[in-house]
Order: C-alpha cells, then sequence, then structure tokens
C-alpha cells in the first residue's frame, strides 16, 4: 500500500484545481442565477480547457485523450466537482468511455471528434416507467430491411439538448429467463436532427442550475444498421464492457465539493465570533467539524481504494456502490452541517452552500439511488450463500 | 388529548383554504419569485373571508380569539403551503397585545384586519440569538426616540409598512427595547436584499438606521422590557415553526405514499419493497411524534402554562419538529427517486423551504442551548413529567 500522490498524479491534481477555481469559480453565480450557460462563455471555457489539456482526459491515449488511469482520473474528477456541474461537464467534457466500443469506421465519425471538442455526446436510458429497472424499459427497436425503426420516450437525458448524438438503449426483442419475461436490449447511435427523433426540454430541476436535462422522443426514426453500437441484443454487454466506473466519478466529484464545504465551513468557524468568542471554541460547533472530516477521509479511502482495485482489475459492483453511496451521503451530510455552521448566512445565494446542498441531493438518486446501491451491495454479499 | 368539534371545523377551514387559496399559486411563486398584485389581493381578501386573520389575536382586538391548538392547526394547514405562501395569512406579532391602547387601535386592530403587516427586527451582522450583542441604540432627544443601526435579514419588510426594532437604549444591553417604526421613515433605508435558497414571498434584506427619528407613542412597553417582548416574539414564532413543519412533512408523506402505491419497478409496488415499506414506517412514526409533541404544548398553554415554561418547550417544540419534518421531506424526496428533484412536485420545493427552519428564530443549536439552560435552572422534570 501507498498512499502518496505520483509526481504526475500531483500535477494533474494542481492543473485541474487551477482550472476550476481561475477559470470556473468566476462564472458561478451567473450560471446559477440564470440558469443557464451562455453559448460564447461555453466555447471560450471550453478552449480553454482544451488547450489546458483536461478536456476529455478520461479518455485513452489511442482515441487523443490522456489516458489516466482509474486513481488518477478518479483525482481529477474531484478536482472538477468541486465546481457546478454546468461548467465543469460542459466546458471540461468527459466524452462517454462507451464510446471505446465504437467500430472504426464510428470512431472516426463519433469518438474521436468527441474528444476534440468538436461533438458532445449524451446517453439515453431511463424512460418515465424504467428507471434502474432497465429491463423493464418500453422503447422498442424494430429491424426493417438494412434500417432499425426506434420508438419511444426518454427522460432526464442530461445535456442531450447540447448534443450532436445520443447513445440510447432501446428493447429489441424479449427472452424466457426463470423470473419471467426479460427485454433484451440494443444499443444505437443516433445524429441530433434524425428524422424522428426530437429533444424536448426537461424538468427544473432542485440540483444543477444551467446543467439541462431532456425528454427524448422516438418516433418512427428510421437509422442505418450502421448506427448500432454493438452486437444485436448486446446493448447490456456493451454497457457493461465499456461505460466504466461512473459510480466512481459520482463518487469523486461528490468527494470535492463536500471538501470545498468543509473548508467554508473551518474558515468560517474560526472567522464568526457569538457570546463573544470565535464559534469554533464552542463544542457543539468544533465536533461538527470533526465528525464531517472524519466521514470525509471515510469516503476518500473508499473511494480510492476502489479506484485501485479497478486499476488491479478486482473491482466488484458492491465495491463502487459503496463508494457511491457513501460519498453521496458524505457530501449530503457535509453540505447540510457547512450551512448549520453558517446559520443564516448559510441558505444565501452568496457562498457556494446553498448550491452544493441544493446539488449534493441528485447525488442520492442519479446513477442508482442510495436504496438501488444497498440492493447491489447486498446481493454481491448474499449470492455465494444463496442468499 | 383530542381536538373538540371547534378545533375539527377550524382544521378543515384552513385546509380548504390552504389547498383551494394557496395550492394553485405555487408555481408562479417558484417561478417568478413573485405573485402578480392582484393575485396577491385575492388572496389577503380570502383570508378575511375564511377568518384566518389575526388568528394569534383576541376578538377584542379584532383576531380570531383561537386557542393556542387552534392556531398551530392553523399554522400546520397553511405551512403546507410551498414558497412561503403562509405568509399571506396575516398574523400581528403577539406582544402587541401588551401595547399601549392607542397602540392597539393605530397598529394591532388595523394589523388584524389585514390593512397593515409589521414586521419583527432584531438580527444583526453580529447579533442574533444572542441578543446582548446588539449594536443599534436608542436615544432619547426630548420627547422623541433617535435610533441609529444596521439590522440583517429584516423578513418581510419589502412589503410591511411598519417595523419592530429591538434596540438598546444608550447603547447599554440592559435596557433593551422595542419601537414601532415606519418602514418608510426618513434614515431608515433597505439595503442589500441576499438571495435565500427557498424563495418566496419575504425578502430579508439588510436595513440601515441613520438617525431615525420616532415619538415616545412608538415605544412598546417600557424601556429594559425589550428582552421580554423579543422573547415573546421568539416564543410564538417557535411554536409556528414547529406547526408548519409538521404541515411540511405531513404533505410529503402524504404525496410519497401515494407515488410508491402506485408506481412499480422490477414488476412490483415500490410499496411492496421492504426498504420502501421502512422508509413510510419511519415517516408516520417521525410525524405522529412531532405533532404530539406540539400539540400537547399547545393544550398546556391553553390550560395556563407558565410563560418561562412556555419558553422552555417552545424550543423543544422548534427543534423537533423542524429537525424529524426535514428528515420526512428528505425521506419523501428519496421515494420520489427522480421526479423528487423536479420543482414541479411539491417534495422539490418543500426540500428547499423546510431546510431554513432549522436555522431562523434560532439555530437547532440555540434551540439546544436554551433546553440545557433550563434543564439546569428547573430541572430535568420541566421536559420529563407530564403536567
Amino acid at each position: 500500500m501507498d498512499f502518496n500522490l505520483t509526481e504526475e498524479q500531483r500535477m494533474i491534481v494542481e492543473t485541474t484545481r487551477a482550472f476550476v477555481e481561475n477559470e470556473l469559480y468566476p462564472h458561478e453565480a451567473e450560471v446559477e442565477r440564470s440558469g443557464e450557460l451562455r453559448r460564447d462563455l461555453y466555447e471560450e471555457l471550453k478552449a480553454k480547457a482544451i488547450e489546458a489539456g483536461l478536456y476529455a482526459a478520461n479518455m485513452p491515449e489511442e482515441v487523443g485523450g490522456a489516458g489516466l488511469d482509474t486513481q488518477t482520473w478518479v483525482l481529477y474528477e474531484k478536482e472538477l466537482g468541486r465546481t457546478n456541474y454546468a461548467l465543469h461537464w460542459n466546458c471540461v467534457a468527459r466524452p462517454s468511455n462507451i464510446l471505446m466500443a465504437c467500430n472504426e469506421e464510428q470512431r472516426e465519425r463519433y469518438t474521436l471528434p468527441c474528444v476534440r471538442g468538436e461533438k458532445i455526446d449524451c446517453m439515453a436510458m431511463t424512460e418515465p416507467g424504467a428507471g434502474s429497472d432497465l429491463r423493464g424499459m418500453k422503447a422498442t427497436a424494430t429491424k426493417d430491411g438494412d434500417d432499425w425503426v426506434l420508438n419511444g420516450t426518454k427522460h432526464f437525458i442530461s445535456h442531450a439538448d447540447v448534443s450532436d448524438f445520443v447513445i440510447v438503449y432501446c428493447a429489441s426483442g424479449e427472452e424466457d429467463t426463470p423470473r419471467g419475461k426479460k427485454k433484451l436490449i440494443t444499443s444505437f447511435i443516433v445524429d441530433t436532427g434524425t428524422p424522428g427523433y426530437t429533444i424536448r426540454d426537461g424538468y427544473r430541476n432542485v440540483s444543477h442550475r444551467g446543467y439541462t436535462n431532456s425528454i427524448l422522443e422516438f418516433d418512427n426514426c428510421r437509422i442505418p444498421d450502421g448506427q448500432r453500437l454493438g452486437g444485436v441484443h448486446k446493448g447490456f454487454q456493451v454497457a457493461n464492457d465499456w461505460l466504466g466506473a461512473t459510480r466512481l466519478q459520482v463518487a469523486a466529484t461528490c468527494l470535492g465539493r463536500a471538501e470545498r464545504a468543509f473548508d467554508h465551513a473551518l474558515q468560517w468557524s474560526v472567522d464568526r465570533q457569538q457570546f463573544g468568542q470565535q464559534i469554533s471554541k464552542f463544542q457543539g460547533v468544533s465536533f461538527k467539524l470533526a465528525d464531517m472530516a472524519m466521514e470525509m477521509k471515510a469516503a476518500n479511502l473508499l473511494t480510492m481504494e476502489a479506484a485501485w482495485k479497478y486499476d488491479n482489475g478486482t473491482v466488484t459492483e458492491a465495491d463502487m456502490a459503496i463508494a457511491k453511496l457513501k460519498a453521496s451521503e458524505v457530501l449530503a451530510m457535509v453540505a447540510d452541517e457547512a450551512i448549520q455552521i453558517h446559520g443564516g448566512m448559510g441558505v444565501m445565494d452568496e457562498l457556494p452552500l446553498e448550491r452544493i446542498w441544493r446539488d449534493a441531493r441528485i447525488e442520492r438518486i442519479w446513477e442508482g439511488t442510495s436504496e438501488i446501491q444497498r440492493h447491489i451491495i447486498s446481493r454481491e454479499l448474499l449470492r455465494p450463500l444463496g442468499g | 388529548m383530542a381536538l373538540t368539534p371547534t378545533d375539527r371545523e377550524v382544521r378543515d377551514r384552513a385546509r380548504a383554504f390552504t389547498q383551494s387559496r394557496l395550492f394553485p399559486h405555487e408555481m408562479e411563486m417558484d417561478e417568478t419569485g413573485t405573485l402578480r398584485p392582484e393575485v396577491v389581493k385575492a388572496i389577503e381578501q380570502a383570508v378575511r373571508d375564511t377568518r384566518l386573520n389575526g388568528v394569534n389575536h383576541t376578538a377584542q382586538v379584532g383576531g380570531q380569539g383561537m386557542t393556542m391548538v387552534q392556531q398551530c392547526i392553523v399554522n400546520e394547514e397553511c405551512g403546507k403551503a410551498t414558497g412561503e405562501l403562509w405568509a399571506y395569512v396575516n398574523q400581528p406579532p403577539l406582544p402587541l397585545r401588551d401595547a399601549a391602547s392607542d397602540q392597539i387601535e393605530r397598529f394591532l386592530k388595523p394589523a388584524c384586519r389585514g390593512e397593515l403587516h409589521i414586521a419583527y427586527s432584531i438580527t444583526e451582522a453580529n447579533a442574533g440569538s444572542d441578543t446582548s450583542a446588539v449594536t443599534t441604540t436608542a436615544l432619547k432627544d426630548g420627547n422623541d426616540w433617535v435610533l441609529n443601526g444596521e439590522k440583517w435579514f429584516v423578513s418581510g419588510i419589502n412589503y410591511c409598512q411598519l417595523v419592530m426594532i429591538h434596540a438598546h437604549v444608550d447603547g447599554d444591553p440592559d435596557k433593551p427595547a422595542v419601537f414601532i417604526v415606519d418602514s418608510d421613515s426618513p434614515g431608515l433605508t433597505i439595503g442589500h436584499s441576499p438571495r435565500f435558497m427557498m424563495g418566496g414571498v419575504d425578502e430579508h434584506p439588510e436595513v440601515t438606521l441613520k438617525s431615525v427619528r420616532v415619538g415616545d407613542d412608538r415605544l412598546l412597553g417600557n424601556v429594559g422590557g425589550g428582552l421580554d417582548i423579543t422573547k415573546d416574539w421568539f416564543v410564538e414564532a417557535r411554536l409556528a415553526i414547529a406547526s408548519r413543519c409538521c404541515g411540511m412533512g405531513v404533505r410529503a408523506a402524504e404525496e410519497a405514499t401515494s407515488f410508491v402505491m402506485n408506481r412499480k419497478q422490477f414488476g412490483t409496488r415500490l410499496a411492496d419493497f421492504q426498504g420502501v415499506e421502512f422508509m413510510l414506517a419511519d415517516m408516520a412514526t417521525r410525524i405522529l411524534a412531532a405533532k404530539s409533541l406540539l400539540y400537547r404544548i399547545a393544550a398546556e398553554i391553553d390550560a395556563g402554562l407558565d410563560r418561562k415554561l412556555i419558553h422552555a418547550k417552545a424550543s423543544a417544540a422548534k427543534l423537533y419538529c423542524s429537525e424529524e419534518m426535514g428528515r420526512v421531506v428528505d425521506t419523501a424526496l428519496q421515494l420520489h427517486g427522480g421526479r423528487g428533484v423536479i420543482r414541479d412536485y411539491a417534495v422539490e420545493r418543500l426540500y428547499r423551504d423546510i431546510r431554513v427552519e432549522r436555522i431562523w428564530e434560532g439555530t437547532s443549536e440555540i434551540q439546544k442551548l436554551i433546553i440545557a439552560g433550563q434543564i439546569k435552572k428547573r430541572g430535568l422534570s420541566i421536559y420529563s413529567e407530564l403536567s
């Protein structure tokens, strides 16, 4: 075991943090208040991110990314996670690793342009009636000659409105399983603007102002077979093989934000005087700080260990579920206590705390709710015992 | 304890009013941050028509002469509305009941009729629950008083014609006094209005008093009596918060229960997963406990509880109801999954609204200090024994 960062890791952490603090923090208030990321600002920041070598750094070197190992990638995500989603996810995009499932011809059209910042990807699985229960999805893909015809509705699709294409999962058939009929899934790449594919505005949200979600409608949307990603009925396999450690990404961004909220609370507790002394002198406050630090440390170690196991090929679904569950709940706790330590100042938008608190809420829901994570963890514990 | 037929009539009336007159305007408030003047006028008229104006004052001064139990019922029902729409159900500050008779005629009676709105201002940059640190001063000049100071978070002054100012005569913390000041007095300026997470009817701006001159007829009670007056205000505000929190918790739990009874995942109704059943049970038990605590204290107050014990117990009610109902709202949001973070859903708005209830009118930590102080002064039995 070695808990030290390598020289390269330290450099990436420093570069990323400097970029986030100098280039992204200054625009947080505007994005939060207007609820949107101006196109010209987006272009300007994206160009800077590319220049700084931070754009699409998650992707392998063979397609032009930085080829970070999982541990280094988690450190980088943690730094990006300190700011709001609209800024870090749009301007410093991390294209989905699933683009590595593209065949050679698709790679030219989709993977490489995404890494270069010329195209934006998004991914659509969730439906109004099917969340984590993916095999309950209703959207269909029907083969018609050399084409596929897609029908159905997807919702909660992040940044689809600014994307150039969507990787969409549809039911292409059914199979009998011991637990009844289940859908077979195939994934496809659909370009924005394809007839029959409509992107509608999604929902206003407690979290992530300026980072949009959309509702996608597929109405007899016809695409050639060349738009299929992976094998027929192999959509799940594509996702499992190529999606990567998305739950560690959530965990890492949560930890970055928790750290930022904590830093504010720590500073405030020594700056603020009440009843004639620094509030940090009151045990009611200092014990909160101790608990916050302890919980953050635990979540950090869980996440870094899962990343280490990922790099060593020994990670399990439960390892990543544990990291996501713990980190998202720790962020919620730390953000909440940071506000409490600030009192009335904590709920005003002049500090980033009320935003971090609101943004924290979705982290316990997306990429599988906390309850789904517990399901994954317990299933892995119980299966070997026939439970 | 049981509700009397009159109590039940009050509840049904307040509930019908909230559902028909407040709920329909929640989205307008959330989306625009305000309501159109004609809508406000109609709500205020409906408050009078439904006899919900001045519920905290006696019939002699134009109030509704309600018991404390009935006041809590009204606040619980109206508190279910998001965006602070309950603020339109005007309740002139309680301490005005002890005002001089001419003050009652000029201020309290019109306020009970809904013709005057009155804010209450204590907090400063370095003084909140620590009222002894207030630096706003009142100096006698002939028959007048001259006020100087800076107040923070003066809730509702944006639509109040009067504001009650907690100040120290001659700058002496042993001479606290409360003055009734016109919001448009020369020398009174409304400054920076910070944006709060919850938004809503009230703004909470900073207010500067620069040689604001008021007559002796604007002093409420006497010099030195200001702390007791402000304590009465805190007690009333804390019981109102406890009541509203119960309303928020009940509404969130109702929405969540109905959601999980109807939503299916993995072929099963959500309400039939044990993880969900436990959450339902936790919410219901918390609501039962919080309402039992609140209404027991209210009934004790109606039975003539000593003023000092009311202060002691109001803190427990505010602490418990805001903390526990905060948890209920969080659980209710979680049960909604992705829909829980959409702003069209009441749970999302309740989630943002309820956070401040653990902060204003004394943070949870301040309530604990008061409770611990009362235990040391009067013994645990004031909390542990049924009276």
